[in-house]
């Protein structure tokens, strides 16, 4: 099964969110005594009439208004089990998520399904801008797949 | 600064406190009472002007204490010395009772930093405090009628009473009154004045009541014991190990819940192995799991205080020693469960055949010298905040017991035959498997977190072989851990006449079956010597004496005169192991012989740091071994002590014989070691080897490095070192490798910590815990400057956040809770 993750194939969708968020600094939001909120986003994969069985992704707030607080495991049993992982690295040295996740299930979700959430902390007055690169995506073989990301605000559990 | 009178004496503070109204003689009062300590209500009478003109006036009298002091201290006859009393541990004995037991010390003026008090803490500041912790000193006790059922000590307040006197002070709307009372026998006298000091938390928090029991509802865990039970926020923890080669990935899952009819923030200081290198934090709110961001440490703690505040659950795990770490899980609701699941890996520890693998379930209470305020203070249970120290554990009282279990289960695959295993502390249930696998788990009988669970299998053959392990990350970056096992032929050599030091730790800690276990262990190495050795034994508790001015020759006369000294040997005191430190290592050094200085203790002290920068600084010629006794050692501590000391470590648990653990250590240096060692790595591209300098290697007992690499390893490796005179070689082969084994880049990267946090003790560290953080956020890994916080952004709990409940635990098997956490009878 690692051969799902090994398999790179660049797909990218690329989006923006407008919401009622807020600026965060480099500095958190308590030396400006922004208002701090915490929010969440659901992650969504959407692989068509294929199997989904691993994804990389790529998560960037172009206005850097937001922190990732958590990482949630995704809605479907193939991706409930475990949070997908996070490259610490990049999140550290670029302030980017990198999530990837695999799953051994026998049972893969096809179309839309949500793979992860992501818990962000907010503040400040400036709207986050939110852009998604599905790096790979691939079936349960391995081999790569058409699909499309997208991220919309999270509600209710 | 320092006190420099040891025999610490007791004070009896008599502090009848009349709470309004019949408070506590009635529950629903007592209700009352809880719910607005615990509740919003204090934080907003603790941040409200005090408005009662004689608190006011207690506080002022602190302004010229001096002057009135130097003429009491003359008066007690004491010249020159000033009387300083420690916060009162108070006790509820029934319901008219309360009994105080106080610490009291004295200090030389003019050694005094004037601005602090005898233990170190600065006048004028909140949370002033004469912790007792520094003190430990035997106190007497008596039982003082108090008129109202509850005893409750201002929490703000300095409280300046002369025998006679009158005090009274408010809180959060509470009135309190104090009478200082002299009982016969016990200080102050009438002439000298006793200051109280209580803490006071400089962190805007809700404050639990006694017992850190928020409001008067709970569930009990029903245990068959006649103990009193004590309802905790942890249910349960579960332990899923499984060993490849010499590499353990551990999980550990943590089973919050709410038992109380209130929200609360759970708060648990528990131990993993020293060299853990956790790498993952994963939250459980129902069903949904939630992974935790490695962050910057004041960063993680800011987004945790902040979610804390928004009422959202959220966690935070913070490590205050390499041991010892902190869980927090806020805002969880009554009837609540969160689970917390951490994972992580180390390498085990072989020793001549057998490899051992350890899971610590509690910490020890430690022994902090006065002055220091970056411990681990050990307080009762409900005795929040009187150890003065940055990290506190609460324990349970002898007869107390709480639901908090364990299971534990291990799958051992060795990768060679399995010829015999067992375990130290605990009863397991060895399932039978296939010749080099066994899956053993703990049994449900032996279930209570209060000793180390130290599992020992022995594998085939006499020896290992040694060997490298590999793994290519993610990023294509290769790592590696070698183990490096010593030459045949050193176990054919003889040793050189040595002059061994036995340090023994006689605190109060050690008291009972450990210290007993250490005499019996020193006792066989004292009759293991050879006529041409020489031979020293020096004891420690407050301070440090020997049994010769100088080591002496190991006649027969001579040993049996040790015998009986070490026989004589009693715990009690603290645990100033400074003193242990410098008798054994400043003298002069014997040419002639080998200086092996050996350790017998539990460990149980709070300035690490201090210690093993004065092992750095005082070694010279002299190599360490240190020995730790009990269920649950300081394993950080004596781990680092042996490396530090270029010795090796051993570990004598209450089930351990004394005698075998010793002799055992004598095979080992009755042969030359394997000194200077150096590798050449053949075709392997190598790079970030740590340790920096490779231990040298005794018999039977291996070591251990990591690095990264890049390329496919080819040639072989050889591994030269001096034995005396001769040069002696390991030759390893890098192709037998077949294993996967992904926990190596954290073990890389949590060895580079180690040997980067050992170094900061003797070096500038401010660059160095600039690159711990950089390495620690890059490869998720906790360390002292990085933590793991998750939040959960959907939740909304109502209301504000509600009381922090510690998770007490029991004591470690065979530490006397009454010596070492009350310090009430002579620790």
């Amino acid at each position: 099964m690692i051969q799902r993750i090994a398999t790179f194939v660049l797909i990218c969708g690329t989006l923006a969110l407008s919401s009622v968020l807020a600026r965060a600094d480099d500095h958190g939001c308590e030396q400006n005594n922004a208002p701090v909120r915490f929010v969440a986003y659901d992650i969504f994969i959407d692989a068509g009439n294929a199997e989904l069985g691993a994804y990389q992704i790529d998560i960037h707030d172009n206005a850097r208004a937001s922190k990732v607080v958590g990482v949630e495991a995704g809605a479907h049993e193939a991706f409930a089990d475990k949070p997908p992982y996070y490259d610490p690295k990049v999140l550290n040295n670029e302030g980017r998520i990198v999530l990837a996740a695999y799953s051994t299930a026998e049972e893969l979700p096809t179309g839309k399904t949500r793979v992860a959430r992501l818990h962000m902390q907010v503040c400040g007055d400036v709207d986050a801008d939110f852009e998604l690169d599905l790096i790979v995506a691939a079936d349960a073989d391995g081999q790569p797949i058409t699909a499309t990301a997208t991220a919309t605000p999270a509600e209710g559990k | 600064m320092r006190l420099n009178k040891k025999n610490r004496t007791v004070a009896l503070i008599a502090l009848p406190v009349f709470l309004t109204g019949a408070l506590a003689a009635s529950y629903f009062l007592a209700c009352a009472q809880s719910d607005r300590a615990a509740g919003p209500q204090i934080e907003s009478a603790r941040e409200a002007p005090v408005e009662k003109q004689e608190l006011q006036d207690s506080m002022a009298s602190a302004d010229d204490w001096r002057r009135d002091d130097a003429e009491d201290e003359i008066a007690a006859g004491q010249p020159n010395r000033r009387l300083q009393v420690g916060t009162p541990a108070q006790t509820q004995l029934d319901g008219n009772t309360t009994q105080y037991d106080a610490d009291v010390g004295y200090i030389a003026e003019g050694e005094a930093d004037e601005s602090k008090d005898a233990f170190g803490v600065p006048f004028g500041q909140p949370g002033l405090v004469a912790p007792p912790v520094a003190t430990r000193a035997p106190a007497a006790r008596k039982s003082i009628p108090s008129r109202g059922g509850r005893v409750e000590l201002n929490s703000r307040a300095a409280a300046r009473l002369r025998a006679g006197a009158q005090w009274q002070g408010f809180d959060g709307g509470v009135d309190h009154r104090a009478q200082l009372t002299r009982y016969p026998g016990a200080l102050p006298s009438e002439d000298e004045e006793l200051w109280i000091i209580q803490r006071v938390t400089t962190e805007r928090r809700a404050k639990p009541v006694g017992d850190d029991h928020p409001g008067c509802g709970a569930l009990l865990a029903k245990l068959p014991q006649q103990d009193k039970q004590v309802p905790v926020p942890l249910e349960h923890t579960d332990v899923n190990a499984s060993i490849s080669a010499y590499i353990a990935t551990v999980d550990v899952t943590q089973k919050y819940a709410n038992p109380f009819d209130r929200k609360i923030e759970a708060v648990y200081v528990f131990p993993l192995p020293q060299n853990a290198a956790i790498n993952e934090f994963i939250m459980t709110v129902g069903e949904r799991k939630i992974r935790g961001i490695i962050r910057d440490r004041d960063e993680a703690q800011q987004i945790y205080n902040q979610a804390k505040r928004a009422g959202k659950v959220a966690s935070l795990l913070t490590q205050e020693r390499p041991n010892v770490f902190t869980q927090k899980v806020a805002n969880i609701e009554p009837g609540k469960k969160i689970d917390i699941n951490i994972k992580y890996f180390h390498t085990l520890a072989y020793d001549d055949g057998w490899y051992e693998w350890v899971f610590p379930m509690v910490v020890g209470p430690r022994f902090n010298p006065p002055g220091s305020t970056d411990g681990i203070g050990a307080v009762p249970r409900g005795g929040r905040g009187t150890s003065g120290q940055s990290t506190e554990v609460a324990y349970l009282a002898p007869n107390e017991r709480s639901g908090h279990d364990i299971s534990l289960q291990v799958a051992v695959n060795a990768g060679v035959s399995i010829e015999r295993i067992k375990s130290v502390n605990h009863v397991i249930e060895n399932s039978a498997g296939s010749g080099t696998e066994r899956i053993v788990k703990l049994s449900s009988r032996d279930s209570i977190p209060n000793k180390d669970f130290v599992l020992r299998y022995k594998v085939a053959g006499d020896r290992i072989k040694s060997a490298l392990l590999t793994h290519q990350g993610d990023d294509g970056a290769g790592y590696f851990s070698m183990m490096i096992y010593p030459p045949e032929e050193i176990g054919r050599l003889s040793r050189q006449p040595v002059e061994m030091i036995f340090v023994l730790d006689c605190s109060g800690s050690m008291r009972g079956k450990p210290i007993e276990q250490a005499k019996a262990a020193i006792t066989r190495g004292l009759r293991s010597l050879q006529a041409n050795d020489t031979f020293q034994v020096i004891r420690f508790s407050n301070n440090a004496s020997q049994f010769g001015d100088r080591p002496v020759i190991a006649s027969r006369e001579n040993i049996r005169d040790a015998v009986r000294y070490v026989e004589n040997l009693d715990g009690g005191g603290g645990t100033m192991m400074i003193e242990g430190i410098k008798a054994a290592l400043d003298f002069p050094h014997d040419d002639e012989r080998l200086r092996f200085v050996t350790f017998l203790t539990d460990g149980f002290i709070g300035n690490e740091s201090q210690i093993l920068a004065a092992i750095h600084d005082k070694l010279d010629a002299s190599r360490i071994f240190s020995f730790g006794v009990g269920s649950s050692p300081n394993r950080f501590l004596m781990n680092r002590m042996a490396k530090m000391g270029n010795g090796a470590v051993a570990y004598l648990s209450l089930n351990d014989s004394g005698a075998d653990v010793m002799d055992h250590f004598f095979e080992r240096i009755s042969h030359p070691a394997l000194t200077d060692l150096n590798i050449d790595w053949g075709g392997m591209q190598v790079s970030d080897v740590y340790p920096e300098r490779v231990p040298d290697l005794f018999v039977g007992r291996p070591v251990i490095v990591t690095g990264r690499y890049s390329g496919i390893p080819s040639g072989r490796i050889r591994v030269t070192g001096n034995v005396g005179d001769r040069i002696s070689e390991v030759v390893i082969n890098p192709h037998e490798d077949r294993g996967a084994h992904e926990g190596l880049a954290a073990v890389w990267a949590r060895t580079k910590i180690a040997d980067m946090v050992d170094r900061s003790m003797w070096q500038q560290t401010g660059d160095i815990a600039t690159q711990i953080k950089q390495l620690a956020l890059d490869y998720s890994l906790m360390s002292q400057f990085t933590a793991f916080v998750a939040v959960d952004s959907l939740s909304q709990t109502a209301g504000d956040f509600g009381t922090s409940v510690r998770v007490p635990v029991p004591t470690p098997d065979g530490v006397d809770y009454d010596t070492t956490v009350t310090g009430s009878s002579g620790s």
